[in-house]
């Protein structure tokens, strides 16, 4: 044996020490190594596009306007993906995260109601925590060093996504605006990085809130669903305004705290010169401005240094006059120097923007609630959603050019939220535009599905050995009539008195089941609810029964079906986060959607009426109206293919066992 | 007496610009916390120098020898109440007496510190336009009853995003220009007839940025020391361009001072010996 190949004592001790390391630690370390080795260098890229929907898809793939993803099609890498029950954006993709329906994740709509509180109602996918340990000087509570812990906002999703078995095979993954995975989920092994997405509030705490000021505004301010109105008083040209920032948790009556701002205007030149926190913006009219970084003070006790809180906003500039109009998008979060964690690691925000610059990240980016309210007009919203996609695509850049192997998610909520606001099934007249408008919007809304033909094209381009998956999480339909479920509920006697207007004043004693949410029916059960008076068992079942009998045989004016199916829950969903679940979920036909009113738990006075919002479209329907699209450059099995089966395939792309908790499988 | 005061600031101002476009165009050509450290090293011993000689020396020496004995004192005597009150009695005064002794050097080197300091700002408190960057330039006037009329006549290396505003309040007339040609420019503003320029620069790296050419004012001369300032007469007080910040440790419109501050006391520190000088 020559020298350099004898083992020395060393040596030998090094490997019998490994060796022993590796026996003890199991066979799961050795599995997770092998996966790694088999995983190395592997490229799985997957882009999620909420909303795409397969019938719109098919026919412009059909017209030749989507060359790539017909190609993917004729390749046999094209199906209809199956939706989550019910298809609604946060339910959906938590299914994508799970691998596994509703029961898993346990969010089965936008909000839940505790049923300990009868109706409390609260944000399904994360929940504020209020801290303890205060001390309380004056107005002030001050968190004392030490003791207690301060408040904290926790993600109610429950189970494992996929990603942790990535993770902990040393398998790297990044998610760009994940939805429903806010705040971010820790990563135990330092693989996995995420930026939250649909779910992030704004530095208000909402989902959005516009502030629009205008001569002919309210006074004093008005508050409407997602936005806040003030009039603006010109002097001399000049305007006093105050921008409301984020809230003051350190007083004892929390408020919200406020910048005030200066706005000029020259009425000849069409321009307005806006001071504010020691910057100044010119605008034109018609022009948005860039992002402005605003630091907010909240006032602290005077022996405490003043805290402040970084935010960012965009001002649009509409009219100059004869009516000043002027909008102020919502106070995003500032990623430089984020108020809450909207990335993990917490350091991933700020790493984006120093590339980047600011950037969105609130959940809900596009403007949609300004058009809903009549704040803007189509073009409007069109103009402002283009520039949520103009930076989401430099965001895609970004996550292309530092990307080498592992897990690549990036998300686009363009067609989805635009699919709201503009979509039309042309073979039907559009709820609330003329045929030549709903045909003007829509074509736009069509080179939208082109443009994310166009980034794919690009992106298996620049990867050509990456599996490449593009999915959404549902597809699309008009939205003519609203169907108000708890007037039909107080018609039919389920829901009493006779004259009430809401959920939160039914009088219970008399009250056996209610609406709430988009799709959720509840029981009023005994022994669940805090004033149920509907047994468990037999006379619950056979309620539910014959609410499913009549839901279903509801029909419109003209005699078209309402209510497509009917699901019981405890019959369809598997899993052990159940405690929120309703008793029935209302799938609706095409063309109908649960109205306004029902979201909330109010009873409008007519049970079937038109939609006359600018939201003229919805996929909160029957699982089976609205299904999403999987593409990919690999073969799809021939079965039907659901988003409970994206996270088993990604997993078995990189080697790793599909675990028990998933109902999915692999399609790949 | 102001009128006097102001004149001569601005007689200085220019005279220091002309001084610092000899000694500090090399800036431009190399790292910003380069130049800055050398510029704050070479600054620190020439503090020193001029501490050394313009101070009193063996008045300071006898100050610092008192402090040392009730230092002594402090520590020998720390059972004697007395002792140790007096003694620290003696070190607040000795602690007086060298601010007193630090006056005379104060009060020769202000003025040549603040004129260095304001050009040094020149360079590293705000960058060139980049390409593509927008900004919004401003022309402040004579608060008179008739309103001047402004026009921008000639604006290389920028086009025109916004054009003239004009916005009562704030006295002033607003643009908003995109940079496009990297360069040093002129921009060429009609005002009631009469022709005047401000500087502009696009591009990258190290370049002297002027913010304002400034009007009649003692502390805007002193702060935008890049041009020489408009006359009392004019109708025009001012022209700003909305530059960026410099970012970085040496650069930016706090960091760059800290730096420069650090770097000199530092130098000053170690030459003391060298020049035996006591402080």
């Amino acid at each position: 044996m020559s020298k350099n190949k004898r083992m020395s004592r060393r040596e030998f001790l090094r490997w019998s020490a490994l060796a022993g390391g590796m026996a003890m630690a199991g066979p799961g370390l050795l599995r997770n190594a092998y996966a790694k080795s088999k995983a190395a260098g592997k490229q799985v890229i997957v882009i999620g596009i909420d909303g795409m929907d397969p019938r719109l898809s098919e026919r412009l793939m059909d017209e030749g306007r989507m060359p790539t993803f017909a190609k993917m099609r004729e390749a046999g890498g094209y199906r209809r993906l199956g939706t989550s029950t019910p298809p609604q954006s946060p339910v959906a993709w938590a299914n994508f995260i799970n691998g596994a329906g509703p029961g898993s994740h346990g969010i089965f709509d936008f909000i839940h109601r505790d049923p300990k509180g009868q109706v409390d109602v609260f944000y399904s996918a994360a929940e504020t925590v209020q801290g303890s340990g205060y001390w309380q000087v004056g107005d002030h509570k001050l968190k004392l060093p030490l003791i207690g812990e301060g408040a904290k906002t926790e993600l109610r999703r429950q189970g494992v996504p996929f990603w942790d078995y990535l993770d902990a095979a040393c398998i790297k993954s990044v998610f760009y605006d994940l939805p429903s995975n806010y705040p971010p989920s820790k990563s135990r092994h330092g693989n996995h990085k995420c930026l939250s997405g649909m779910g992030t509030p704004d530095l208000l705490g909402s989902y959005g809130t516009y502030q629009y000021y205008s001569e002919d505004g309210p006074r004093p301010p008005y508050d409407e669903s997602g936005g806040r109105r003030y009039e603006l008083y010109f002097q001399n040209e000049r305007a006093r305004a105050t921008l409301c920032g984020p809230m003051n948790t350190m007083l004892t009556q929390p408020e919200h705290a406020e910048m005030e701002f200066f706005v000029h205007r020259d009425i000849d030149a069409r321009t307005a010169l806006i001071e504010i926190n020691g910057r100044e913006v010119l605008l034109k009219e018609g022009q948005w401005s860039k992002w402005v970084p605003l630091d907010f003070e909240l006032g602290t006790p005077w022996f405490l240094p003043s805290e402040r809180v970084s935010g960012i906003v965009r001002f649009y500039l509409q009219k100059v006059g004869p009516v000043f109009r002027l909008y102020v998008s919502p106070v995003n979060m500032d990623p430089r120097e984020p108020a809450l964690q909207i990335t993990e690691p917490p350091e991933f925000a700020e790493s984006i923007a120093e590339e980047l610059g600011p950037y969105y990240t609130t959940g809900f980016q596009e403007a949609y609630k300004a058009l809903s309210n009549e704040v803007f007009e189509e073009d409007e919203f069109i103009s402002q959603a283009s520039h949520v996609l103009k930076e989401r695509l430099a965001l895609l850049d970004y996550a292309l050019k530092n990307y080498d192997d592992g897990l690549l998610y990036f998300y686009f909520s363009s067609t989805d939220l635009q699919g709201h606001m503009l979509w039309w099934d042309s073979d039907d007249d559009h709820p609330a535009r003329s045929r030549e408008e709903a045909e003007k919007y829509f074509e736009h809304l069509k080179k939208l599905y082109c443009r994310m033909d166009g980034i794919v094209a690009d992106i298996i381009k620049r990867y050509p050995d990456a599996t490449v998956i593009t999915m959404s999480d549902h597809g699309f339909a008009n939205f003519k009539r609203q169907f108000n479920l708890n007037s039909w509920l107080r018609e039919n006697g389920y829901l009493g008195p006779s004259d009430v207007k809401s959920v939160m004043e039914a009088d219970w004693k008399s009250s056996r089941a209610y609406g709430l949410g988009i799709n959720g029916l509840y029981v009023n059960t005994k022994g669940r609810e805090k004033y149920g008076i509907v047994e468990p068992g037999e006379e619950k079942d056979r309620l539910l029964d014959e609410l499913i009998t009549k839901l279903e045989a509801i029909r419109d004016v003209n005699g078209q079906q309402v209510i497509r199916k009917v699901t019981r829950t405890d019959k369809e969903y598997k899993g052990d986060a159940m405690k929120y679940a309703p008793d029935l979920i209302v799938g609706y036909a095409r063309g109908y959607r649960a109205s306004w009113d029902t979201c909330l738990g109010n009873c409008g006075k007519d049970v079937l009426s038109d939609n006359t919002s600018a939201w003229g479209a919805d996929h909160c329907a029957d699982a089976s109206e609205v299904p999403g699209v999987v593409f990919c450059n690999r073969p799809i099995k021939p079965d039907l293919a659901s988003l409970v089966d994206i996270a088993p395939t990604v997993l078995q792309e990189f080697g790793l066992d599909v675990p028990g908790s998933m109902e999915g499988k692999a399609i790949v | 007496m102001l009128d006097f005061l102001t004149s001569l600031i601005a007689w200085l101002v220019m005279t220091a610009d002309s001084i610092g476009s000899v000694l500090f165009g090399w800036i431009a050509i190399v790292p910003g916390w380069l130049s800055n450290t050398i510029i704050a090293s070479i600054t620190g011993v020439l503090m020193l120098l001029v501490f050394k000689y313009t101070s009193n020396q063996d008045a300071i020496g006898r100050v610092r020898d008192r402090i040392k004995a009730n230092m002594l004192a402090l520590k020998l005597y720390k059972d004697s109440l007395y002792v140790t009150f007096k003694s620290l009695g003696g070190l607040f005064a000795g602690a007086g007496s060298l601010l007193l002794h630090a006056l005379r050097p104060m009060g020769v080197m202000i003025v040549p510190m603040v004129l260095l300091l304001g050009q040094l700002a020149l360079w590293y408190e705000h960058r060139p336009l980049a390409i593509g960057e927008e900004a919004i330039v401003s022309v402040q006037v004579q608060e008179t009853q008739a309103r001047p009329s402004v026009r921008l006549i000639e604006a290389e290396g920028v086009e025109v995003v916004v054009d003239r505003s004009w916005f009562e309040k704030k006295n002033a007339y607003y643009w908003k220009v995109r940079a496009t040609e990297p360069g040093e420019y002129d921009m060429l503003f009609d005002v009631d007839g009469f022709d005047v320029e401000k500087k502009l620069v696009v591009g990258e790296g190290l370049a002297k940025v002027n913010v304002k050419r400034a009007g009649w004012d003692m502390s805007d001369m002193l702060m935008f020391p890049g041009e020489i300032s408009f006359a009392e007469s004019s109708v025009v007080q001012g022209i700003s361009i909305e530059y960026p910040q410099r970012e970085g440790i040496a650069g930016g419109a706090f960091w760059w001072m800290v730096w420069f501050f650090g770097v000199s006391m530092i130098a000053a520190l170690i030459f003391k010996p060298v020049f035996g000088v006591k402080i």
